[in-house]
């Protein structure tokens, strides 16, 4: 049981491309987190370098009370989870597990208990004289969980432990991945591309893009509160509407405009947090979920319409998926109540959630206007 | 009828090569086999002698196995065995040298400075340096002109000459070697991986031509670089008391011996401790009787240093017709004819020492007759005197001349051959096939060193080592010819079964039913131990 702090950490390789620019975040004792990022966003570096497997270019990270940079990855007291579980083809299961202890130097009688023990926690106690070869797909990956288990570290790190299984292995083994961490209660690192994994099993999600951290919380407030454009478009599914546009002041309120025919009135207190903004680009940003065809309860008007070309539906079962062009080719999506004559191909008017829109500066990286982060 | 028609077709396509195959390689195949069992000679039964082929059962297989050919069959399988003793050492040499070169050497920094131009500029010094050095051959001293061998086609060499090639082999090594320092550290392991693998490139009759010239006992590279370090101990040895060198060669064998014995205990413990498996203590009994038989041996022949260093030169209790006789006794052996050789031990003044009755016999015989002379009156003079067969104390070898060095020779040069080659591309490829994470992981769980190399390396190679073992041990068995035909034409015992084989098929009789029996043994030989390898191995790669 461990804090982990990483204090500043950067990496560079070959002096020149940056691959972690300033990470700082301390994981609390027996928290889950999440990193998150698309391939290359530099999530699996700074795990790495937890781990020691990475020299650390600059800054530092502790273990506990300890400054782990110098140290041997055997020695960090921490168990890694590999993508491709990175199991020794010719030990059985048992050796696969036993390993790292036997190299401990733990005596043969206490090795043997922790195997047998964490083999029945994983229910792979009918596996352990087999090799790795014979397994399933899931079944290995237990075996991997085993292996990092069984060593009892202060520090869990998983590197995309998932993405080698098919979807449905994937949610129940991410469950149960869920329920270990809430058993163990170790301080855990959690690596992958997945958004949906993130959200489900992060006490606290990292979203990282190009090496950066882009927003550090807990994963609701991350979906309600994104802090800049690309945090929005990456987490949730399907992801987030964007449209370009204008601030624009007239009829003494304060207007969101494409240029075309969308014309949308910002409600009175998210106009005075964007008021610096009149007459600069934005991009306007709803989840496909703060879409209604009827303006009704929150999605009552005025000035919250906006109307679309449709293309193609999408039965989900109590909701349906429509997609949508908007006047000026901009692709949305719109999460409806189901009904079964939603006339596909016409233009139709969908009414907004105004609470739930997001406004956020120009760019890839623009900084959500309505919440800014502190 | 569709799957026949089927099968026609697919038969038609396969036809131009089956026919091949069942003309050029099947067919003799099953010949040779029928001639082995047939006396057939071509000397005897051919175009134009109406003699007839008879069939004469297993006669052949019965002479060469146990008749009157065995002595020599047994004798050439004895040596082929004994030049495939280096096919471990090359086995184990490639792979850790496919292991040193996996890495990267350079750091990537170092190797950016170095610009291609600046390489250029420092190999051209080199090179012209060492291009100067051996086209300047300094003044001819006037009075020297000994003639010290006159091996064929190299010329005679004086003692003059033999210095300046002394002198410019060791130039042209220090450039080379400075040259190939500059280049590993400018391109890292490439250029290393591209140099060692050079030699696979080279057609094997110019290597062996190439090792010739390394192994020529005066003169060669290998000599020249072996003369200094042992006159040096030749004086040491001599000007100090002979009990110190007993002392020091019991020292030496005792503490191997007690290095031996604590590694025997501490391998004991840990298995009985549970700390280490089985294997493990396997592993650790190589190391302890590889240690074991090295510090005998270095104890062994420190021991007989002063024996072999003070022997005085030339004293013998032969007499001259003694040496006569032997040298009568050698004329078959020697490929001289009898009446020369007869002449020759004629002339032998008496009360001459062995070395110059010999000296007398030298411009008369071939520098290998003279060698193996010179062998059999030393081993006659003084049971004491092993390894070293020249009279002048402790001097280099005479490689590829007397019959107690020559197959060491080709086993050294054998080792050379098989660490730089293929099996060491193979062992590359294999290694660039261990996935990275397996490594980590093994870091993570705290193996390093050898307990990586044990759990992950070695294992993870073992497809690759069997395939290697297997090619190699069928190679080994197969080999020789090449060896032999070139750098001792089949002299100083070094002839192989294959080599063998020839000689009784294209030589004197052409016993064709002979070398036909010679080649199936072979492949029987070859058959079993393979099939023996691919029961053991099999099981080590599943494992």
């Amino acid at each position: 049981m461990a804090e982990v702090k990483l204090d500043h950490v950067r990496k560079v390789y070959d002096g020149t491309v940056v691959a972690v620019e300033d990470f700082h975040l301390t994981i609390k004792d027996g928290e889950f987190v999440v990193l998150v990022g698309p391939s290359g966003c530099g999530k699996s570096t700074t795990l790495r370098m937890v781990a020691g497997l990475e020299e650390i270019s600059d800054g530092t990270i502790s273990i506990g009370d300890r400054v782990v940079n110098d140290v041997l990855p055997k020695d960090r007291d921490i168990a890694m989870v590999f993508q491709n579980y990175a199991l020794y083809p010719h030990m059985t299961v048992y050796k696969n597990m036993a390993f790292g202890l036997m190299l401990r130097k733990l005596p043969r009688d206490q090795i043997h208990t922790r195997v047998e023990q964490t083999a029945a926690m994983l229910g792979i106690e009918h596996l352990l004289k087999r090799r790795p070869k014979a397994l399933s797909g899931g079944q290995r990956q237990r075996v991997a969980l085993g292996r990092a288990i069984v060593r009892e570290p202060k520090v869990f790190l998983f590197d995309e432990p998932l993405s080698n299984l098919d979807a449905k292995l994937r949610v129940t083994t991410r469950t149960e991945i869920k329920n270990l961490h809430q058993r163990l209660k170790t301080t855990t690192i959690y690596v992958t591309h997945d958004q949906e994994e993130a959200m489900t099993l992060g006490d606290r999600i990292v979203v990282m893009s190009e090496g950066k951290v882009q927003q550090v919380d807990t994963p609701l407030n991350i979906y309600r509160r994104p802090a800049n454009r690309f945090v929005a478009a990456f987490l949730g599914s399907p992801p987030m509407n964007f449209i370009q546009g204008k601030l624009e002041e007239s009829e003494g309120g304060l207007h969101f405009m494409d240029g075309q025919y969308i014309d949308l009135t910002l409600p009175g207190e998210m106009a005075s947090r964007v008021a610096s903004h009149k007459g600069k680009a934005v991009t306007l940003g709803f989840r496909p979920t703060a879409m209604s065809e009827t303006a009704e309860g929150k999605f009552a008007g005025p000035g919250n319409s906006l109307t679309l070309q449709t293309s193609v539906v999408e039965p989900l079962g109590e909701r349906i998926d429509v997609s949508c062009t908007s006047s000026t080719g901009g692709h949305l999506v719109a999460r409806i109540e189901a009904r079964d004559d939603f006339p596909v191909g016409d233009r139709v008017t969908f009414h907004l959630d105004m609470s739930h829109v997001h406004l956020f500066a120009d760019g890839e990286f623009g900084p959500n206007l309505v919440h800014p982060s502190a | 009828m569709k799957s026949r028609r089927a099968l026609l077709i697919a038969l038609a396509f396969l036809l131009p090569n089956l026919i091949g195959f069942l003309v050029f390689t099947f067919g003799p195949i099953l010949y040779s086999l029928w001639i082995s069992l047939t006396d057939w000679a071509l000397t005897r039964q051919n175009d134009f002698n109406e003699e007839p082929v008879n069939f004469i059962g297993v006669e052949n297989y019965q002479r060469l196995l146990v008749g009157d050919e065995s002595v020599l069959f047994w004798d050439y399988f004895w040596n082929t065995v004994f030049l495939m003793l280096g096919i471990p050492i090359g086995i184990a040499g490639s792979l850790v040298l496919a292991m040193m070169l996996s890495t990267r050497t350079t750091p990537r920094r170092l190797s950016r400075r170095i610009s291609l131009s600046t390489l250029i500029l420092v190999v051209t010094i080199l090179a012209s340096f060492g291009t100067w050095v051996v086209t300047n051959p300094g003044p001819r001293p006037t009075d020297s002109a000994e003639v010290l061998s006159s091996e064929e086609g190299l010329g005679t060499l004086t003692e003059w000459q033999v210095d300046r090639m002394r002198s410019n082999g060791t130039v042209l090594l220090v450039a080379t070697l400075g040259g190939m320092a500059f280049m590993g550290i400018a391109a890292g392991s490439v250029f290393f991986r591209t140099v060692y693998y050079l030699p696979s490139l080279l057609a094997g009759v110019a290597m062996y031509l190439l090792w010739k010239a390394l192994f020529r006992p005066r003169g060669g590279l290998i000599n020249a670089m072996l003369g200094p370090p042992l006159e040096w101990l030749q004086s040491a040895v001599e000007s100090t008391p002979p009990w110190l060198w007993y002392a020091l060669g019991i020292t030496i064998a005792g503490i191997a011996a007690l290095l031996c014995l604590s590694m025997v205990l501490t391998g004991v413990r840990k298995l009985a401790s549970g700390e280490s498996g089985i294997t493990a203590f396997v592993g650790r009994l190589g190391v302890v009787v590889t240690l074991l038989a090295t510090g005998a041996g270095l104890g062994y022949t420190t021991v007989q240093l002063p024996a072999q260093a003070l022997l005085p030169n030339g004293v013998s209790n032969l007499t001259a017709d003694d040496i006569a006789s032997v040298v009568l006794e050698m004329g078959g052996e020697a490929g001289v004819s009898g009446e020369l050789l007869a002449s020759l031990a004629g002339q032998i003044q008496p009360d001459v020492t062995p070395e110059d009755a010999i000296a007398q016999l030298a411009p008369a015989v071939t520098l290998d007759t003279e060698s193996r002379l010179r062998e059999v009156v030393y081993s006659r003079t003084s049971a004491t005197k092993i390894g070293y067969t020249a009279g002048e104390g402790l001097s280099p070898p005479e490689w590829l001349i007397s019959s107690r060095w020559a197959k060491t020779a080709i086993v050294i040069m054998g080792v050379w051959l098989g660490i730089g080659g293929s099996n060491m591309l193979l062992y590359l490829a294999g290694l660039s096939n261990i996935p990275p994470e397996l490594y980590e992981a093994a870091a993570i769980d705290g193996a390093s060193g050898w307990s990586r190399f044990i759990n992950v390396t070695w294992p993870q190679l073992a497809p690759t080592t069997f395939f290697i073992v297997i090619m190699s041990t069928i190679g080994g068995l197969q080999g020789g010819f090449e060896q032999a035909m070139v750098m001792t034409e089949g002299k100083a015992d070094t002839i192989t079964l294959t080599y063998y084989l020839y000689n009784v098929a294209f030589e004197d009789e052409f016993q064709l039913g002979l070398a036909s029996a010679i080649a199936w043994i072979m492949f029987a030989m070859i058959f079993v131990m393979t099939a023996l390898n691919f029961r053991v191995g099999s099981q080590m790669v599943n494992d």
